[in-house]
């Protein structure tokens, strides 16, 4: 046992010793900083820095490049931070989530075009804009979004109504946004996490209190595909969240689909067992 | 040792509408609490409950049976059937997707090693999680050494959309 002990302890002192030697190297030989902006630079030489009014820091002063991917404190301190009713940015966006997604009047020829098709307005509990893998979207961009998947339903339906009694509970629509696949999977390339898939758009609609989970399945030729929703590259969350939903309620959300899977051709998709047949890039 | 767990990807496939044969079912206590094991399992994934199906089961009986019988585990008899076309041979169909589970243990609870062994892996999990499926047919057969055959169909009937807004 003793000897044991002793084994482990001189193990520890020279990994230790290691690690100073490869520190002291490394910090002889690169020059890093903080610019004004806010962005970081590690370089070799000084002629190489960024910008004016560069700050130097040591390396071990200097912060995380990218917090977020550290495993527990920076998001257990985000999730409090965005779970604090008294921190003022929560009751502010609180006040966007109500009155922001009002999207702007439509010209005139629009709304002649489209006057059955009012954008909903979104209404929930206030939300994070971005999880971890997820897309940042301004608000802009969600009132944008959600008017894409209705506009886009003219081109290419993709819309299904669930009943519920007889009356109508809940309206789903999916559609296809190379702008927001682009943002998307350029977003999350620059996190590590390519995607190669189409990315579509969908919203959820409750016309009457409904539960709604994404169990969204697309099927094409011999493969389906169900998206795993613990999973923020195959399924996200832009606005709302799965379950219950108010009537006038409308949740924006994404799938990210698998590379095989080609727009141009027919594709089943299905909410639970409610199917629909759909091309989406005709 | 718990056994080998064979899964079948979802595939869609059509076929046509007919009743199943009545099955022989010594084990069909046990089948359903392995059903209601599953559909615990799907709600609480907020999913859809899978509705048992006489036909579906026959067909589950038949296989599981017919595993334990010859002593194989696989998805495809050795006659060359896969379950798709034992399902087209019981003359079942109105299904868009099919996927089927098998698998065998000799444990005291059968129930439970079969699901657990289910879970732990990847592509069994995907059929017992998949969204669409409604319908199901649970076969449990016993060898004569005493091991469980199970076989578990999951099949979708598709609902189309009460009215597709255009």
């Amino acid at each position: 046992m003793k000897s044991s002990s002793l084994r482990g302890r001189s193990i520890a002192l020279v990994a230790f010793a290691t690690f100073l030697f490869g520190w002291g190297a490394a910090r002889a030989s690169v020059i890093s900083g903080v610019c004004p902006d806010g962005s970081m630079f590690i370089i070799k030489n000084r002629a190489d820095i960024p910008c004016a009014a560069a700050k130097l820091v040591a390396p071990d002063d200097m912060p995380p490049i990218k917090p977020e991917y550290l495993p527990r404190p920076y998001g257990w301190q985000r999730f409090h931070r965005e779970q604090d009713p008294n921190n003022p940015y929560n009751l502010l966006e609180g006040i966007e989530t109500q009155n922001a997604y009002q999207p702007p009047p439509a010209p005139i020829s629009q709304q002649a075009t489209h006057s059955e098709q009012p954008v909903p307005s979104v209404s929930g509990p206030p939300q994070p804009r971005a999880r971890d893998g997820s897309i940042q979207v301004s608000d802009q961009q969600i009132a944008d979004l959600i008017q894409i998947v209705q506009l886009t339903q003219q081109r290419a339906p993709a819309k299904l109504e669930i009943e519920n009694n007889g009356s109508p509970s809940l309206r789903l629509q999916l559609a296809h946004s190379r702008g927001f696949e682009t943002q998307a999977k350029r977003s999350w390339a620059s996190r590590g996490m390519p995607a190669t898939g189409p990315v579509l758009l969908f919203t959820a609609e409750a016309m009457a209190p409904v539960v709604f989970h994404p169990n969204f399945t697309f099927a094409q030729g011999h493969t389906a595909f169900h998206a795993d929703s613990e999973d923020p590259k195959q399924f996200g969350m832009l606005v709302g969240r799965p379950g219950a939903l108010e009537a006038g309620t409308t949740v924006l959300g994404y799938v990210v689909l698998p590379p095989s899977v080609d727009l141009a051709q027919p594709v089943d998709i299905y909410w639970n067992d409610h199917r629909l047949a759909v091309t989406l890039r005709p | 040792m718990l056994g080998f767990w064979i899964a079948l990807l979802l595939s869609p496939f059509t076929a046509r509408t007919a009743e199943g044969p009545k099955a022989f079912a010594p084990y069909a206590g046990l089948e359903a609490r392995f059903h209601q094991d599953v559909n615990q399992i799907r709600n609480g994934r907020h999913l859809i409950p899978l509705i048992r199906d006489a036909s579906l089961d026959a067909v589950a009986r038949a296989h599981a049976r017919d595993m334990a019988v010859r002593r194989y585990l696989s998805h495809v008899n050795p006659e060359g059937q896969n379950p798709l076309q034992r399902i087209h041979s019981a003359g079942i169909g109105g299904f868009s997707l099919a996927a089927e589970n098998a698998g065998l243990t000799d444990k005291a609870d059968p129930n439970q090693e079969i699901l657990q062994g289910w879970l732990a892996s990847p592509l069994h999990r995907k059929n017992l999680h998949a969204p669409p499926f409604n319908r199901t047919g649970v076969g449990i057969a016993r060898a004569a050494d005493g091991t469980y055959y199970y076989t578990q169909l999951y099949v979708t009937v598709p609902r189309e959309p009460a009215e597709v807004l255009r």
